[in-house]
């Protein structure tokens, strides 16, 4: 039993399934929700999703964090650095991103009073 | 009531197909993982000796992706031009809150402020030897003014030093990388000396300490004014009409 | 064991997500969302990324939940009309 939880095969099907139900999740709230903060945070529930998949899928079981230490100086058995090093920056990214479209709410809110994404229909013919 | 049903019904399906469409992608990629014997991973950790850097990820951020990192830094300076624009366009005057002076909370905040401010230094310098860097450096400064901006709102930041920070850092980064054009004929490439014996010393690793720091002050500088125009936002005089 | 582990934990990102979602009160969501990035820090330490892991414990909890919660407040009608 435990054998069959600590296989490579099965940590990556747990990390495939499980980040996809959660990329559902972010699809269905900004698909259903009205409220305008409720759709940024489906954005980012989306893009945790996405993060958890690109870390995941590079693990195998017996690897270690690409970092030495002074007694062994050797990169060998180590997991891929580059994926960890993307993922790093666009998580800054996506806070400055997130904050810009939150500006761009407040902002439509003080000039028309509406935070309902289904009433905004300036644009509307 | 039927109607509404059938529509909760359509977001579902549509959900349900947007994943399977992923999942199918993902069956791709195990394809083509399995046939792959060398991955870029493999490459750059074999090459990572060579950097005398203890912190492989460090290394990819500031030596092999370092024209991507100069992009991404450039993100951030758009996102937070795009944050003021919005936030400051219309005249509005601040309103003056009634602040009741208390001690505990200013001698507190301002303790604490000098604490979060030396873990954040401490963050970004170490970023070659240990997990972080000028990434997270910068961030954890930010939370120190935020923590700052809360407990007595009607404190104001230097702007000019912010940006003085700011675009300094932004042209040291240019700077250092045609000095290393010219001196190696690499842009952005190691051209101090790095020997590989050194490695996880503080003074190693040749211009990837000095890089990251510089992309530590310019984060730092940054996410403290979307902190403060954020905060700021709250004690407006006007109150929108509903 | 860290394969239980890996599960148990994607269970409740995924529960902490679905009620952030669908709860009414938007204060309520913001806090349960800090709990999806509170989730991913502990799968990233996990998945031997302790740099990401950093990362997401600053931004993801932090400064991320600060934003939101400075924002909400001008961007909810109740809130401004008993102010």
């Amino acid at each position: 039993m435990l054998d069959f939880f600590n296989s490579n095969e099965t940590i990556h099907f747990i990390i495939t399934v499980g980040s996809m139900l959660l990329f559902t999740i972010g699809l269905y709230g900004i698909f259903t929700q009205k409220n305008l903060v409720k759709v940024l945070i489906s954005f980012d529930i989306m893009e945790s999703a996405l993060f958890l998949f690109f870390i995941g899928l590079h693990y195998n079981f017996g690897l270690v964090a690409p970092i030495v230490d002074g007694s062994d100086k050797t990169f060998t058995n180590m997991v891929d650095p580059v994926p960890q090093a993307m993922i790093l920056t666009t998580i800054v990214i996506g806070l400055a991103v997130l904050a810009l479209g939150l500006s761009f709410g407040i902002e439509y809110f003080r000039l028309t009073g509406i935070n309902d994404i289904s009433k905004m229909n300036e644009l509307r013919d | 009531m039927n109607l509404k049903k059938e529509f909760r019904l359509k977001h579902i399906v549509l959900s349900l197909l947007s994943s399977a469409l992923m999942l199918s992608i993902l069956g791709l990629l195990s394809h083509v993982k399995t046939n792959l014997h060398k991955t870029v991973g493999d490459i750059v950790l074999s090459l990572n000796m060579q950097t005398a850097t203890a912190n492989a990820v460090t290394s990819v951020v500031t030596f092999f992706r370092g024209i991507d990192t100069v992009g991404e830094v450039t993100v951030l300076f758009l996102a937070t031009t795009g944050i003021a624009l919005m936030l400051s366009s219309t005249q509005r005057t601040y309103k003056k809150v009634v602040h009741q002076e208390s001690f505990i909370l200013d001698i507190g905040s301002k303790m604490l402020l000098n604490v979060i401010v030396l873990f954040g230094v401490y963050v970004i310098v170490h970023g070659h030897l240990s997990p972080g860097g000028g990434f997270q450096g910068g961030v954890v400064i930010a939370t120190a003014f935020l923590l700052l901006f809360l407990a007595n709102p009607n404190m104001k930041l230097k702007h000019s030093i912010l940006t003085l920070g700011e675009s300094l850092s932004g042209a040291a980064y240019v700077l250092i990388a045609i000095i290393s054009l010219f001196k190696i004929n690499i842009l952005l490439g190691n051209f101090l000396p790095h020997p590989v014996s050194q490695i996880g010393e503080l003074v190693s690793g040749g211009i990837i300490p000095i890089i990251y720091i510089i992309v530590g002050i310019k984060v730092g500088s940054e996410m403290s004014v979307i902190v403060e125009y954020f905060v700021k936002e709250d004690y407006l005089k006007e109150v929108p009409h509903a | 064991m860290i394969g239980i582990t890996i599960l148990f934990t994607f269970l409740a990102i995924l529960s902490v997500a679905f009620y952030a979602i669908l709860s009414k009160d938007i204060t309520q969501s913001v806090i349960l969302f800090m709990g999806v990035g509170l989730g991913s820090v502990v799968l990233f330490f996990i998945f031997q990324a302790p740099d990401v892991a950093l990362t997401e414990a600053v931004i993801g909890t932090g400064l991320s939940t600060a934003v939101f919660l400075l924002g909400i407040r001008h961007t909810s009608i109740d809130k401004e009309m008993e102010s």
